[in-house]
């Protein structure tokens, strides 16, 4: 999960300017922790949705604000992830002006995270997935 | 299986097989293994606007029962017509429910031929009627001259409609009369509907059965008043019903009850009200609105079959029963008002119906939207149907003539006011009075359905499609049975 996550993360990067940062996150397995719970917030979410929620009117409505909600979380648990992480935490004691910000950097990779829970979200929402057979009232939301 | 034959004469005949056709769609039964009504409606005026109206009533009714699979509450009962019933190319019977009966469609001068008589039977004849009688122009009926229908409707015996119903009847069934005393069809037409059918005449197959057959009636007391009646020379005058009743009831103690086998089950029905209808002769004018009263007639036919097994043991022995209610002091008249056997008969299908029909009105479109199985799946209800007869034509048409006969109920006094009209989806379920429901404190604070939310309609809607349990029926079947349940479930919870 940590290597998967790691490629789809740099890719959006420069490596050569953020490797180091990069590596502190890796080697605690921070692109994995980030990865369940972009899955497990997801899943819970919808579960939430579909089963417990399963609002009857504004579905539609309704159902992209959970992911908005499943996103915006997903953003604070990356952020939790990544200021947990000791390299991080020792690079942003070491930042000066001219080196890479690490703030900025954990700003970026729990947006790019927020991002892949909503795609995982719409995912999870568009395919036959069991978790939209939970629903009653929302089986065929959003299509 | 039986059958149930109810001759609705006249106006009043027409508008209580209305109140029945509504209890029975609302999944009011018949008692006893009567599964099939045959309404036979027995009025010389074609173009009356009751009687028209209610066989387009009937005529939806039997649409929506046959194409909604069986085993409903709703429209549960088979209403047929005797050709229906027989199944068979009678050219000369309509495939109505209308008595067909002929020669009426003049004056009733020119019905016995009067310029054909010689001087005796002249004389004697206006010694029974009038100049006016014989100029009685019965195409709009007898006009409140009971003197006039007692001729002209002694040949219904002869008819076509006669001849099939006699050919259809079969032991165990049963035979209902309604009729109103203080007009003219009625008042004149229910002693000798009597006493044809109490006849055992050889040239009538199963008359003998018919002539021995439990048989029932309701017979309407005045109970409205026609304000304008009697003025610049209108034959229909208001203020002569009391007397005109007691006449007729004077000619049935003899006619009818001092015989043997002659009514096994009468009904008496009257109100002391404020009830005024405008004035019509007859034709399309004639189109009275719906009263307590008649749903009370279509009441006793309920009763009448379930009483039926006591009331064939009885041999020739009259019950003679009453309708009343707890004094309502001039009020509206609510579901706490009733007796407990009317209460317990009517007020569970009622509020289905009434609840069904606010549901269309009020949360189809919230219904159409909604993303769960009903609307959206294979299994459901698709956006076609409500653009096919069976809904658009019949079935929304039904419920608007339902909504009409509550709010003329509703209007009418004694007024019959059981249900709330100023629902929205939010609110629907709090529909009957005195029975709204409770709120929980989510949704006073707006989080979450308010429990009277027609929203719960729809979720245990989709519930049903979900469990698949509906995949094998059609869609109109499904759609009938899917409300049908779940409504009940709703109905249940709010009048407990």
């Amino acid at each position: 999960m940590n290597e998967l996550l790691a490629g789809l993360y740099e890719s959006w990067f420069d490596y050569q300017t953020y490797q180091d940062l990069f590596r502190s996150v890796f080697k605690e397995q921070g692109f994995g922790s980030i990865g369940w719970a972009v899955i497990v917030l997801s899943i819970l979410l919808l579960i939430i949705f579909y089963k417990f929620w399963d609002p009857v009117q504004g579905q539609r409505k309704k159902w992209f604000l959970v992911l908005l909600v499943n996103s915006l979380l997903i953003f604070g648990a990356s952020y939790l992830i990544l200021y947990n992480n000791q390299g991080l935490i020792e690079a942003m004691g070491n930042y000066s002006e001219g080196m890479v910000n690490p703030h900025y950097f954990v700003f970026q990779i729990s947006s790019i995270s927020a991002l892949y829970g909503l795609v995982i979200a719409f995912i999870c929402c568009i395919l036959p997935l069991p978790v939209k057979f939970l629903s009653n009232d929302n089986k065929h939301n959003p299509f | 299986m039986a059958k149930l034959y109810v001759f609705g004469i006249g106006g009043t005949g027409s508008r209580v097989i209305r109140s029945l056709t509504m209890l029975l769609a609302s999944g009011v039964k018949l008692d006893n293994g009567f599964d099939t009504v045959v309404p036979l409606i027995i009025d010389p005026d074609a173009a009356n606007g009751d009687l028209n109206r209610t066989t387009d009533i009937l005529n939806k009714y039997q649409n929506i029962y046959k194409n909604s699979g069986e085993q409903n509450q709703f429209f549960g009962t088979k209403i047929s017509t005797m050709k229906q019933l027989l199944d068979e190319n009678v050219s000369s019977m309509s495939d109505h429910f209308i008595f067909g009966m002929s020669n009426t469609g003049q004056k009733f001068g020119e019905f016995i031929d009067y310029n054909g008589l010689d001087n005796e039977n002249k004389a004697l004849i206006d010694l029974l009627f009038s100049k006016a009688n014989l100029e009685a122009d019965m195409t709009v009926g007898f006009k409140g001259n009971p003197n006039i229908g007692s001729i002209v409707l002694n040949r219904f015996a002869r008819s076509d409609e006669y001849r099939e119903f006699s050919n259809s009847f079969n032991p165990g069934d049963g035979v209902f009369i309604i009729n109103s005393i203080f007009g003219g069809t009625g008042a004149s037409g229910f002693p000798l509907l009597l006493k044809n059918l109490r006849v055992n005449n050889a040239d009538l197959v199963n008359s003998d059965v018919i002539s021995r057959s439990t048989i029932g009636g309701v017979t309407f007391l005045p109970y409205f008043n026609i304000p304008d009646g009697g003025k610049d020379g209108r034959e229909i005058d208001s203020s002569t019903f009391m007397s005109k009743s007691k006449a007729a009831l004077s000619y049935y103690h003899h006619a009818i009850f001092d015989k043997d086998e002659s009514l096994d089950a009468f009904y008496y029905l009257g109100a002391h009200s404020n009830n005024n209808v405008p004035y019509a002769e007859g034709k399309e004018d004639q189109r009275n609105p719906a009263h307590f009263l008649e749903m009370a007639g279509a009441l006793a036919i309920v009763d009448f079959t379930k009483d039926f097994g006591r009331l064939s043991s009885l041999q020739g022995e009259t019950t003679i029963k009453e309708f009343g209610i707890i004094d309502n002091e001039g009020g509206k008249v609510k579901f706490n008002l009733l007796g407990e056997g009317t209460k317990s008969a009517i007020s569970q299908p009622l509020s289905k119906m009434s609840l069904l029909s606010k549901f269309l009105n009020k949360s189809l479109e919230v219904l159409k939207d909604n993303k769960g199985g009903f609307s959206k799946g294979n299994n459901g209800i698709n956006e076609r149907f409500y653009n096919q007869d069976y809904y658009k034509e019949y079935l929304k048409k039904f419920l608007n003539y339902y909504d009409e006969w509550i709010e003329e109920m509703d209007s009418n006094d004694v007024s019959f006011s059981p249900f709330h009209n100023n629902q929205n989806h939010g609110t629907l379920m709090d529909f009957v009075k005195g029975k709204e429901l409770n709120k929980s404190i989510f949704s006073k604070v707006g989080l979450g359905d308010s429990s009277s939310s027609g929203n719960h309609i729809i979720s245990d809607i989709n519930k049903v499609i979900k469990s698949g349990k509906l995949d094998e029926e059609t869609q109109e079947s499904r759609f009938l049975k899917v409300f049908d349940g779940v409504i009940e479930s709703h109905v249940i919870k709010i009048l407990n």
